[in-house]
């Protein structure tokens, strides 16, 4: 299998435990946010793999990838993903009597469902399928 | 001697940052007694991005990157309680606290747009920067979104 094939197949795995995930929606909002996000990081590698032959080394080199102009719609759905997912796993300050002190305080489980996955997500994945094979579109499980 | 890096805006004000201004002539700059520090902030900032070879240029990208944000933040400021130009993972990150506690898919969008414009301006090329919004979390909350050794605010 080609590396586009490999990161499609690891996307349709985060999607099936997204899936898992939001049947319980209101107890994992950070869970999902962090999922909804490495299905994006993999798709995204599929994208790459595909349009550039190239495998990004880390977060970083990732992102800057997104920021060529070729890759704008991507960008601009990929970065709140991976700004949600970070808030979900570090923030975290229960002590402080702070107005925001959770994840799930600023999003409500709610929102992170109906904004993060079915509004992001699914149109970062539809931003991509220009940029993957016949063969990845029709593999991908997409939201 | 009193020296001009004053305390942030949070209650217990421990986090330092250097303070950013607009000047007169609408140019974004510390006040003249912080710009020793403003220019180890700056070659710090540098030698992050491996720039130290193009030391000149860099000196006067990161003038306009200062400007850029400050723009943008004079665009944006109902929405915003603080701003930060710091470093993470190796390269620049500006957090932007917002004043609102709601989630604000448009502020984001915004913000996302800058980091995009920044990444794409020729005049800007020696320039690596990230954005990062943030809910109103606290002092001890924001510490793990920022950098204090690389830690630059805007105040006006």
């Amino acid at each position: 299998m080609s590396a586009e094939h490999d990161h499609i197949a690891l996307a349709n795995v985060n999607n099936d435990a997204l899936d898992h995930l939001l049947r319980d929606y209101e107890q994992f909002p950070e869970w999902i946010a962090t999922v909804a996000f490495y299905k994006a990081v993999q798709i995204a590698e599929a994208v790459f793999a595909h349009d550039l032959s190239k495998h990004s080394m880390g977060h970083d080199d990732r992102r800057k990838t997104l920021q060529m102009e070729r890759y704008r719609q991507l960008h601009r759905d990929y970065v709140p993903l991976l700004t949600a997912s970070r808030i979900a796993r570090y923030l975290e300050d229960r002590e402080s009597g702070t107005t925001v002190s959770t994840f799930r305080q600023w999003r409500s489980p709610e929102i992170v469902r109906d904004e993060l996955v079915m509004k992001r997500l699914r149109r970062f994945e539809q931003n991509c399928l220009p940029f993957l094979s016949d063969a990845a579109k029709n593999q991908l499980k997409k939201r | 001697m009193a020296t001009d890096i004053e305390k942030g805006q949070f209650p217990k004000n421990r986090i330092q940052a250097l303070l950013l201004r607009r000047n007169p002539s609408g140019k974004i700059g510390v006040d003249p007694r912080d710009s020793v520090r403003f220019d180890i902030q700056r070659e710090k900032a540098a030698r992050l991005l491996r720039m130290m070879d193009h030391a000149e240029q860099f000196e006067k990208q990161f003038s306009l990157l200062l400007d850029v944000l400050g723009r943008w933040i004079g665009d944006n400021d109902t929405k915003i309680k603080a701003a930060y130009l710091t470093m993470q993972n190796g390269i620049l990150s500006f957090v932007v606290v917002q004043v609102a506690a709601e989630y604000d898919g448009e502020f984001e969008d915004s913000l996302t747009d800058l980091e995009f414009a920044i990444a794409n301006d020729a005049d800007l090329n020696l320039i690596s920067m990230t954005t990062m919004p943030l809910p109103p979390v606290s002092e001890q909350a924001l510490r793990s979104f920022i950098d204090e050794s690389l830690l630059l605010q805007y105040v006006g």
